[in-house]
């Protein structure tokens, strides 16, 4: 008897589940919405989403919650915002190694699972050398590459295949330089590369600007050029390799995407919601003083953006040797 | 056969399989990609691994075999002997329930999922059935506060949220 | 002074009490780390002042590390990664019911690891930063060899099944994307194994699930509480064995501090490198692993101790020591800071309050930590079955939490399962969670290390620092015919004497 009654209750507790999920939605959204983070709670990408997200939550009327989906350099929470639920209430926050993870066998996910919401940051690549290092500028440390023999100069920045490598490699190739000549030590982020550098342990890092600025400003290391088309306004004494001759920027960014399959009046209303976020005077302090770089661009610009870089990369992998 | 298989040869055994699983699937991993090094290569630690391993594991095997088998201790039949005790069911309807939990938590949600396993697991454990029902109930709310409301964390969503 | 004083200010001391107390639930529970803690709080410390928002993540970051050993010494399951070492013999004393005596002691001896770790920091930092800059793939080897070579000194019984643990352990770590060459290996095309199999949840499932395990095999007393004795402590006994270990601690604390102080190591490897150490300079070194005092203090100094360690190259050069002095050196940003060399003479204020907050903390962290332990110990009060199915449940939700995702509860299960077996058939855990943890330190910085010089084994050699680290590695693994041969020769010096 007592356990008829238990399934009973069990039962009941399980359909009027089922009934609660029946009822339609009115308007989106009317639940809280969730952004996919592929990278690690208190890192840089993870950071700004939690930022975004109380601003996007004020707009949009409903909590916005970041969900931290890590590893496998950025194919666990690609694949995770890729599949979810086409109903605009999951976000991915992408960022530059969404175009990696076919190139390297991680993941089959490509731009073209997504469809933009917008883009809100972008970083260029910059070259540092010790602060004893004899080249004051890029062309100079080139040329030194191009005349030792090959192996002398030990390069790092980060993983195999991230943005900082790919560009090391893109900027080493379009000075005719064989990327082979010099050495990779691979890092797990900019971070233990700086260490490298500051302990003498390597000659080169490519990462971003911000990412070494405490220990240039102290006079520790220097910073040859950054991969950016124009000067950043916030270090303006760092020339650009367009200066210096050499034809070539890069860097890394982010921004938010949902699944393809999302219905456009869903889009639009993240895109509204997300557009008012990003020209709030809160959310350029937060990256100002931060020292992310801001570059928008919206909707089918990113989505473009995203795809042209993605094909680029073909070349750039066949230079590393990468992937398959 | 059965009779002189103990222990230690299993133990023998299950070191070997892995260790020649192992060699065999890092067969098709790359040559060091970044540099000429056979080395710096992903297959060199793994393989290395597994020949020690797989040395260990004849190491055991060995043992295994010199070993009378007649004293019941260490023998497998024994190890098996075990399983059969009642307490042993209870083991592994939890070990199921757990089984349960990772293929539903996705489709029904943290609360229904969470509900069901806490209580037919207090339920099997000898807990009187209100007392299953409230105390499960209890649990739930304490983890959803200190894990949804004050660390944030976004539990799967299911057919109640 | 000034600054000391300036900490006792209540718009720094609420805040920062109160992320002590949050402290004791992230450690106290498996699977919540410091880190999430750290992160969850920076945002909402973007209006405070600096110091109050630094009182936070200093404050949960040492009373977390400490509540880790809670639910290790009670129930073996370790709250944080640090934690792990404190099952062996913490758990071991809670078994003979001596868990009360070990978490005091315990407490006591994490609040004096944390002093000798902050002074360290005060007065050397500079030269121990210097230092740490000059380690790199070729030290960090050694390292990770050396604190590996611990795994056939704390394990007990057959040394094949020691060497089988470990070796699995290892083999389990190289799953994933290669950080060498960036292929993914055994992932099968599955993006959560690309992403390797997290360390956390392995130590939840092969300790603290595969107790439960066991525990419901002997089914009886179900209903009975969990801990039958009451929970009280002497601190006067407690304090005796501190004084009487003294040197033990202050040992612990400096190599704890050391390795905490690298960018590559951590307060989890400083805490099992501490314990090994102990173990091989103890006179009763077999009673390690069975409930002795002295597998308790190394372990827990150690890891506090290695949290002032980690702030040592965050302070002096910018670099973080770890992930919660990464997130730190970010949120430094949000406060209008310039982390970074020019922080410890431009900032001296600043810097002169951390380090009392850090000394505060510490005493702080006696009473918090104290009430933790009373608070936890209720829990004992509910009957088996009923903290059985908590603990369970506790460790899915728990190892969910730590990168959301179902992939982690399943490990929890495998593992769980496995450590059962294992301990069944004599296989000592505690060498695969070493290899888990050190198997990558060792593989990444040996082939990175080989792809720096060409392929050349001399630098692991020929470098002052590497060469050193070797040879105490040498030494380490010929102690025990060493020491037998010592102790004979002075057993015959002294038979000889008597003979006269």
């Amino acid at each position: 008897m007592k356990r008829i009654i238990l399934l009973i209750c069990l039962l009941m507790l399980v359909f009027g589940g089922l009934f609660a999920e029946g009822q339609k939605e009115v308007t989106f959204p009317n639940k809280p919405v969730t952004i996919v983070c592929p990278w690690s709670a208190g890192g840089g990408t993870d950071r700004t989403a939690r930022f975004i997200a109380d601003l996007l939550s004020a707009e949009l009327g409903q909590p916005v919650q970041v969900v931290n989906k890590t590893g496998g350099a950025g194919a666990v929470g690609h694949n995770a915002a890729a599949t979810a639920a086409p109903d605009g209430y999951t976000l991915g926050n992408l960022t530059f190694e969404v175009n990696t993870l076919k190139y390297l066998g991680y993941s089959d996910i490509t731009p073209a699972d997504f469809k933009s919401v917008l883009q809100f940051n972008q970083d260029a690549a910059a070259v540092t050398v010790s602060a004893d290092s004899p080249y004051n500028t890029v062309k100079e440390l080139l040329e030194a590459v191009k005349k030792e023999p090959a192996g002398t100069f030990v390069f790092s920045g980060s993983g195999i295949g991230t943005v900082w490598d790919l560009a090391r490699i893109a900027m080493l190739d379009k000075y005719g330089i064989d990327p082979n000549r010099v050495k990779y030590v691979p890092s797990q982020g900019a971070a233990p590369a700086i260490t490298e550098l500051l302990g003498n342990h390597v000659d080169v890092i490519t990462c971003s600007y911000p990412e070494v600025a405490p220990q240039v400003e102290a006079g520790k290391l220097k910073t040859l050029a950054v991969m950016a088309d124009e000067r950043n306004p916030q270090f303006a004494d760092i020339p650009t390799l367009k200066e210096q001759g050499i034809d070539w920027s890069y860097g890394t960014w982010r921004g938010f995407a949902v699944p393809d399959d999302t219905p456009d009046d869903v889009l639009k209303v993240l895109q509204d919601a997300m557009k008012k976020v990003v020209e709030s005077k809160e959310y350029i302090d937060f990256m100002n003083s931060n020292g992310f770089g801001i570059e928008i661009r919206i909707g089918a610009e990113f989505d473009s953006y995203m795809m042209e870089q993605f094909a680029g990369l073909a070349d750039i992998f066949e230079l590393a040797g990468y992937g398959n | 056969m059965f009779k002189r298989l103990n222990v230690e040869i299993v133990i023998g055994l299950l070191c070997i399989a892995p260790g020649i699983l192992v060699l065999i699937l890092t067969r098709s991993f790359p040559a060091g990609a970044a540099s000429n090094m056979q080395l710096s290569g992903p297959a060199f630690f793994p393989n290395v691994l597994s020949i020690i391993l797989i040395i260990m594991g004849l190491l055991q095997l060995g043992q295994g075999i010199l070993r009378k088998t007649e004293n019941a201790e260490g023998s497998v039949r024994n190890a098996l002997k075990v399983l059969s005790r009642p307490a042993s069911v209870t083991l592994i309807i939890t070990i199921l329930l757990i089984a349960f939990y990772i293929a539903a938590v996705e489709r029904l949600g943290f609360f229904v999922t969470s509900y069901l396993f806490l209580f037919l697991l207090l339920w099997r454990l000898k807990v009187v059935w209100w007392k299953s029902l409230l105390t499960a109930l209890i649990f739930l709310a304490v983890i959803y506060l200190i894990f949804a409301k004050v660390f944030m964390i976004s539990l799967p969503a299911g057919i109640l949220m | 002074m000034d600054a000391f004083l300036s900490v006792f200010n209540i718009s720094v001391l609420v805040p920062w009490l109160l992320a002590m107390v949050l402290g004791i639930f992230v450690g106290g529970i498996p699977g919540l780390t410091a880190t999430m803690a750290v992160a969850l709080i920076v945002p909402l410390t973007y209006h405070m002042a600096p110091i109050a928002g630094l009182a936070m993540i200093i404050g949960v970051s040492f009373t977390s590390i400490f509540a880790g050993d809670i639910p290790a010494t009670f129930l073996r399951v370790p709250g944080t990664p640090a934690s792990g070492a404190a099952v062996l013999d913490g758990y071991e004393m809670n078994k003979q019911g001596l868990g009360s005596l070990a978490i005091s002691l315990d407490l006591v001896c994490s609040s004096i690891g944390g002093v000798i770790g902050i002074l360290i920091l005060i007065f050397i930092s500079p030269v121990l930063a210097g230092f740490a800059l000059k380690f790199t793939h070729f030290e960090y080897f050694w390292l990770g060899v050396m604190g590996l070579s611990m795994s056939a000194v704390i394990s007990k019984g057959s040394k094949t099944k020691g060497v089988i643990s470990m070796v699995l352990g290892v083999l389990v770590s190289t799953i994933g994307i290669d950080i060498a060459t960036g292929y993914p290996r055994f992932a099968f095309k599955n993006a959560e194994l690309m992403g390797g199999i997290s360390f956390i949840p392995v130590m939840i499932g092969l300790f603290g699930i595969s107790e439960v395990f066991r525990s419901l095999q002997n089914l009886e007393n179900l209903s009975e509480s969990a801990v039958g004795i009451r929970i009280s402590t002497s601190f006067k006994a407690v304090w005796k064995l501190v004084i009487k270990h003294f040197r033990l601690i202050l040992q612990s604390s400096i190599l704890g501090n050391l390795i905490g102080a690298l960018p590559g190591a951590g307060a989890d490897i400083a805490a099992w490198v501490a314990y090994g150490a102990a173990k091989r300079t103890s006179k009763n070194s077999d009673k390690f692993g069975k409930g002795c005092v002295e597998g308790v203090i190394a372990p827990t100094s150690a890891n506090n101790a290695a949290l002032g360690g980690t702030w040592i190259p965050a302070l002096v050069f910018g670099i973080p020591g770890d992930t919660i002095t990464s997130i730190v050196l970010g949120a430094m940003l949000m406060y209008g800071l310039k982390p970074g060399p020019l922080i410890f003479e431009g900032e001296r204020f600043l810097i002169n309050q951390i380090f009392s907050v850090g000394i505060i903390s510490q005493f702080f962290l006696l009473f918090i930590g104290y009430l933790g332990i009373k608070a936890y110990t209720q829990i004992f009060k509910f009957p088996r079955n009923v903290v059985y199915a908590g603990i369970i449940l506790f460790s899915i939700v728990g190892s969910y939490a730590i990168r959301n995702s179902v992939f982690d509860v399943g490990v929890v299960l495998v593992f769980g399962l496995l450590g059962f077996g294992m301990e069944k058939v004599d296989i000592p855990l505690p060498p695969m969670i070493l290899g888990l943890i050190l198997g990558p330190m060792i593989e990444e910085n040996l082939r990175v290390g080989l792809i720096k010089t060409d392929g050349s084994f001399l630098p692991f050699l020929s470098r002052p620092i590497s060469f050193v680290m070797f040879m105490i590695v040498v030494v380490m693994f010929f102690w025990d015919p060493i020491k037998k041969i010592i102790m004979q020769r002075k057993k015959a010096g002294k038979g000889g004497t008597n003979n006269e």
